[in-house]
C-alpha cells in the first residue's frame, strides 16, 4: 500500500517538474540552420536575452549539407547561413525570401561589402553578409618558414609528406588548389582540360595527406597537436584560435593568391517566424555581434563591420592580419571570391573529391 | 502444445514490424530511386546497383569495410576468449561481479568522447608515444593515429567487453562436474581444455564473432575520428552520400551492409550446428525420440 | 602447473581491464584541464568546465531528453519483453518459438547504421521525424530484445502451476500477468528496465539519424565536439560515465538477485 502511494507521488512530482521546465521556456522562437559556431552560447545568449527568444538550431559543416537540408525542408527554418555563391542557386529554386534593404544597416561596412553583387538579384537583396575569411595556406612555424609558403608547391614537397591536413569539403580545397595552378581570379571556372589538370594534381596530393577532417574543430585539434603541419584552403579562421592557445601556427596567402569565403544570412521564403528572423539578421550586423562572431570558438573570421575592429584586442587583430579597412581591402584584393563550379556540374567536382578520399 | 497467438502475443512482433521491417523495406525501395538535382525521385531503376558494380570507389569502400570488419571480429574473439575463461575459471565467485563491472563500465561510458580521448593518447605528442620515447624503446614518435591500426584499437575497445560476456554466457552452461570427472579419469589440463571447456566456449565465440562483425561493419565513428578518413569504409561513403542528399545511393550501400551481415549471420548459424555441443544435443534429441 | 595457468589468466584479465580503462580515465583526467585545446600533459587544472556545463542550456535539454527517452524505453521494453516472454514460455509450441524470437530480435542482427537510415526515411514520410517519439520508438526496437532475453531467463524457472491455479480461480490474462507473475519476477524486470535504460542512454547512432532538433545527450556531445572541442565535452562525458556506472552496478546487483532467487527455488 505504502509503495503504491510512494510511486504515485513520485510520478506526480516528475510530471510537475517536467511541466514547470516546459513552462519556463520563453515566448518567441527562432529556428536556425547554420554553420557550426553560430550555436555557441557566446553567440546566442546576448540575442536570446535581449529579445526574449529561444533559438533552436541545426548545424552543418559544409554548404552541400546546407543545400540538401534546406532543399528537403518545409516551414522549418527561419534563418539560414550560407555562402553568397549559393544565393543564385537557391533563388533559382525559389527558396529565399527577398529582404527589404532599408531594414539593414550597411553604412559601417567596408566598401567591397556595402553592395556585394552576389547578394542582389533583380535589384532585390537576398543575403546579408556577416563574415569572411581566406582559403589560402595555414602552416606550422616550427617546421616551415614564411619563405616555404610563398608558393603552394610546398604542399607536394617531401618535406611535408604525411603532414598535410585536409578539410573534408571539395569547394574550398579544390578551389584553393586551382588557385595554386594559377587559375585566379576565376579558380572554379575551368575548361574541361584545366579541370583534368586540377584532378591529377589533387590525386598527386593524396600520399602527402595525414588525414581528412570532417569538421573545423577536428582540424584545429590536429593542428594544435602537431599531427598536421600544413593545411590548404585554411587561413586565419583556424590560425587565430590556435595562436591564441600559444601554438606555433601562422597563415599566409601565397603568390598565386587564394579564395575568399564569405558568410551571409538569408531568410527562407517559408520561414515560420520571419519577424524574429529579421531581428536576428539586424543584430548580427551590430559591432558587438560582429566582434563575437570574429572570436567564435569553432573558427574565427574577419568581419565586414569596421566598427567591430575597435572592440577587438590587438592580439586578435594581429592574428587576423587585418586592423582596419585599408588592410581588409588589401587582403580581399589578393583573394578570388569563391564561386560554385560553372563549366562542369557540381557532381563532377564532388565525384573527383570522392575519388580523392577513396584513394589508398 | 497448441499455438495461441492471441493479440497480446503479437504486440512485440508488430512493434518490430511497424518500426523496423517497414522502414527497412522502404530503404530497399529507395535504392531503386534516382537522384535529380539533389532531390531523390521515385523510380524503378537499377542504375545505382550498376554504379556499385562499375565504380571502383564503391568497390573500394566495400572491400575496406569487409576487411576491417573481419579483422576486428577475429581479433575480438581471439582477445575475448582468454578473458571469458579468466572470468569463469580464474576468479572466485566473490570477486566475479566486481570484475564484470570493471570490464563493462568503460563500454558504457560515452562512445564518442572516449574515441576522442584515444585520439589524444595515440597522437604523435600523445601519452603512448611520450612513454615509449622516455623508455627509449623508440627514437622517433610512431605514426599510430589516422591508420587502420588506430581504427582497430577503437573498435576492439567496444567489441572485446561484450564478446567476453557472450562467451561467458555460453561457458556458464558448462557443468563443472564434467571437469572434475575428466581429471579423475586422467585427462591432462590441455586435454580437459580442448575437449571439454573449449567446445562449450565455441557457440559463444561464434556469437561474439557475429556481434563483432555487425557492429564493426556499421561503425562510422572510428573510421572518421581515429582513422581520419584514411580508410574509406562503407559507413563513411554512406555519410558522404547523405550529405549531398543522395538517398538512393546511400540506400544501396545500406542494402549492401545488410546483405553482408546476413551472409555472415547465416555462416555463423550454420557454424552453430557444427559445434560439438550442438551435435551432442542433436544426438541426444535423436536418442530421446527413438 | 595449475597455479601458473590461473595466474596467467588473471594477469591477462588485469591487463585487459587497464587497457580498456585508460581512455575513460584520460577523458576524466582531461576534464580538469584549464587549457581550451586539450593536450597531454596538463599544465593547469581547473573546475570551470563543470561550471560551464552546468550553465549550458543545450546540455540541460540533452540531459532531460536522454532521461525521458531512457525511462520511456525502459518501460516499453519491459512491457514488450514481459508479454513476449509470457507468450514464449506458456503459449507457443517449441517449434514456433525460435521463429518468434528471431522476428522479435531482428533489429539486433543488423548494424544500427542501417536501422537509423531506414527509420529516418520512414519517419520523414510519416511526419514524425525529429520528434522525441521517433527516438523512443527506435531505441525500443533495439532494447526490447535484450529485455526479452533477460526476462525469459527468469521466467522459464517460474512454477506454471501457480498460473494454472490463478486461472482456475477466474483470473484473466492481465490479472495473471500483473498479479502473479510480476511480483515473482521483479528482480529480472528491474534488471531488464535498467539494462534498457543503459543501452538507450549511451545509444548514439540511431538517435543521430532520427532525432532532428530533439537532441539526446550523446548527440549534444557529438555536436559540441564538432563545433569546438574543449574539456567541457570531457566534463559531460565524465558525468555520463558516472551515471552509467551507477545504473550498470544496479543491473548487476539485480541480476545477481534474480539468479539467487532462481537457485533458491530450484
Amino acid at each position: 500500500m505504502r509503495s503504491r502511494v510512494a510511486v504515485t507521488v513520485s510520478v506526480l512530482a516528475c510530471c510537475f517538474f517536467l511541466l514547470a521546465a516546459a513552462e519556463a521556456a520563453p515566448q518567441k522562437e527562432l529556428n536556425l540552420l547554420c554553420w557550426v559556431s553560430y550555436e555557441e552560447r557566446s553567440m546566442l545568449e546576448p540575442f536570446e536575452k535581449k529579445y526574449n527568444v529561444h533559438v533552436k538550431y541545426k548545424t552543418f559543416v559544409s554548404d552541400d549539407q546546407m543545400y540538401a537540408l534546406l532543399g528537403s525542408s518545409k516551414h522549418q527554418y527561419d534563418v539560414v547561413t550560407l555562402g553568397p555563391e549559393y544565393v543564385e542557386k537557391l533563388h533559382k529554386i525559389g527558396r529565399l525570401a527577398p529582404l527589404n534593404a532599408a531594414d539593414y544597416d550597411f553604412k559601417d561596412y567596408i566598401k567591397p561589402f556595402q553592395k556585394f553583387p552576389l547578394c542582389w538579384f533583380d535589384g532585390k537583396l537576398y543575403a546579408v553578409i556577416d563574415g569572411y575569411g581566406a582559403n589560402a595556406l595555414l602552416y606550422n612555424t616550427n617546421h616551415l618558414t614564411a619563405k616555404d609558403v610563398e608558393t603552394y608547391d610546398i604542399l607536394w614537397s617531401p618535406k611535408v609528406k604525411g603532414k598535410v591536413g585536409i578539410w573534408d569539403w571539395y569547394l574550398p580545397t579544390m578551389g584553393t588548389l586551382s588557385s595554386a595552378l594559377g587559375n585566379n581570379p576565376r579558380p572554379t571556372d575551368l575548361s574541361q582540360q584545366k579541370f583534368q589538370v586540377l584532378d591529377q594534381k589533387l590525386m598527386k596530393l593524396r600520399p602527402q595527406v595525414a588525414a581528412i577532417f570532417g569538421s573545423p574543430s577536428e582540424l584545429t585539434t590536429a593542428v594544435a597537436n602537431d599531427q598536421v603541419w600544413i593545411v590548404p584552403g585554411c587561413g586565419e579562421w583556424i590560425s587565430a584560435i590556435v595562436r591564441e592557445q600559444g601554438k606555433p601556427v601562422d597563415w599566409a596567402v601565397p603568390k598565386q593568391g587564394g579564395q575568399m569565403w564569405i558568410e551571409a544570412l538569408s531568410i527562407p521564403n517559408d520561414a515560420p517566424h520571419p519577424d524574429v528572423a529579421k531581428l536576428y539578421v539586424q543584430w548580427m550586423q551590430t559591432p558587438e555581434a560582429q566582434k563575437l562572431k570574429s572570436e567564435r570558438k569553432a573558427y574565427n573570421c574577419n568581419v565586414p563591420n569596421k566598427k567591430a575592429y575597435d572592440l577587438m584586442s590587438k592580439a586578435h587583430k594581429d592574428a587576423l592580419k587585418v586592423h582596419n579597412e585599408e588592410e581588409a581591402i588589401k587582403l580581399i584584393d589578393k583573394l578570388a571570391v569563391r564561386r560554385l563550379p560553372s563549366q562542369q556540374p557540381e557532381t563532377t567536382w564532388q565525384d573527383a573529391w570522392q575519388k580523392f578520399k577513396a584513394a589508398p | 502444445m497448441k499455438i495461441h497467438l492471441q493479440p497480446l502475443g503479437l504486440l512485440h512482433p508488430l512493434w518490430q514490424f511497424g518500426f523496423y521491417l517497414i522502414p527497412v523495406a522502404m530503404l530497399c525501395t529507395v535504392s531503386f530511386w534516382l537522384l535529380q538535382d539533389f532531390q531523390p525521385k521515385p523510380a524503378l531503376d537499377l542504375q545505382n546497383y550498376q554504379q556499385l558494380l562499375t565504380n571502383h570507389v564503391y568497390q573500394q569502400g566495400l572491400f575496406s569495410s569487409l576487411k576491417l570488419a573481419l579483422a576486428a571480429s577475429v581479433l575480438s574473439v581471439v582477445l575475448a576468449l582468454p578473458l571469458a575463461f579468466a572470468i569463469t575459471f580464474a576468479i572466485t565467485d566473490r570477486f566475479r561481479r566486481f570484475f564484470i563491472f570493471a570490464l563493462l563500465w568503460p563500454f558504457f561510458s560515452n562512445y564518442v568522447t572516449r574515441m576522442f580521448s584515444m585520439q589524444l593518447l595515440l597522437g604523435e605528442q600523445g601519452v603512448l608515444n611520450q612513454v615509449l620515447l622516455k623508455l627509449g624503446v623508440i627514437a622517433v614518435p610512431l605514426k599510430l593515429l589516422y591508420s587502420e591500426f588506430a581504427i582497430l584499437l577503437g573498435l576492439l575497445s567496444i567489441l572485446v567487453p561484450v564478446s567476453a560476456m557472450i562467451i561467458c554466457m555460453s561457458l556458464t552452461k558448462l557443468d563443472r562436474t564434467l571437469l572434475d570427472a575428466a581429471s579423475n579419469l586422467g585427462a591432462s589440463k590441455l586435454q580437459t581444455f580442448s575437449r571439454i571447456s573449449f567446445p562449450f566456449a565455441l557457440p559463444g565465440a561464434l556469437g561474439a564473432f557475429m556481434y563483432s562483425f555487425i557492429v564493426s561493419i556499421g561503425d562510422f565513428v572510428c573510421p572518421r575520428i581515429l582513422g581520419g578518413n584514411q580508410v574509406y569504409t562503407l559507413s563513411i561513403l554512406i555519410e558522404d552520400r547523405m550529405k549531398v542528399n543522395d538517398w538512393p545511393m546511400a540506400a544501396v550501400l545500406g542494402v549492401m551492409i545488410m546483405v553482408a551481415s546476413l551472409v555472415v549471420m547465416s555462416a555463423v548459424l550454420y557454424g552453430f550446428t557444427l559445434t560439438p555441443t550442438a551435435m551432442f544435443a542433436q544426438r541426444q534429441a535423436r536418442q530421446n525420440e527413438s | 602447473m595449475k597455479v601458473s595457468g590461473t595466474l596467467l589468466l588473471r594477469a591477462y584479465l588485469c591487463l585487459a581491464l587497464v587497457c580498456l580503462a585508460v581512455p575513460v580515465l584520460s577523458m576524466i583526467w582531461l576534464s580538469f584541464d584549464a587549457n581550451q585545446l586539450p593536450s597531454i600533459p596538463i599544465r593547469n587544472y581547473s573546475l570551470h568546465w563543470y561550471e560551464e556545463v552546468w550553465q549550458n542550456p543545450d546540455i540541460r535539454e540533452g540531459l532531460i531528453n536522454s532521461v525521458i527517452v531512457g525511462l520511456s524505453v525502459a518501460a516499453l521494453s519491459v512491457l514488450l519483453g514481459l508479454v513476449s516472454a509470457y507468450w514464449l514460455c506458456r503459449r507457443l509450441s517449441a517449434r514456433m518459438s525460435p521463429l518468434y524470437v528471431s522476428i522479435v530480435s531482428l533489429p539486433c542482427f543488423a548494424p544500427l547504421l542501417l536501422a537509423g537510415m531506414a527509420m529516418l526515411m520512414y519517419f520523414q514520410t510519416i511526419q514524425l521525424a525529429g520528434n522525441i517519439g521517433a527516438i523512443i520508438a527506435a531505441h525500443t526496437c533495439y532494447c526490447s530484445p535484450f529485455a526479452l532475453s533477460l526476462i525469459r531467463l527468469s521466467y522459464e524457472r517460474l512454477n506454471p502451476e501457480l498460473e494454472c491455479a490463478a486461472r482456475n480461480l477466474g483470473a484473466g490474462n492481465f490479472r495473471t500477468i500483473f498479479m502473479i507473475i510480476v511480483p515473482q519476477l521483479w528482480p529480472a524486470l528491474a534488471a531488464a528496465a535498467m539494462l534498457s535504460f543503459l543501452v538507450s542512454w549511451d545509444e548514439f547512432v540511431m538517435s543521430w539519424f532520427v532525432g532532428g532538433f530533439t537532441k539526446t545527450l550523446p548527440m549534444v556531445l557529438y555536436d559540441m565536439i564538432g563545433s569546438s572541442y574543449n574539456p567541457s565535452v570531457n566534463a559531460v562525458g565524465t558525468v555520463v560515465t558516472l551515471v552509467s556506472g551507477v545504473v550498470l552496478f544496479t543491473v548487476l546487483v539485480l541480476s545477481q538477485r534474480s539468479q539467487t532467487a532462481k537457485e533458491a527455488r530450484e
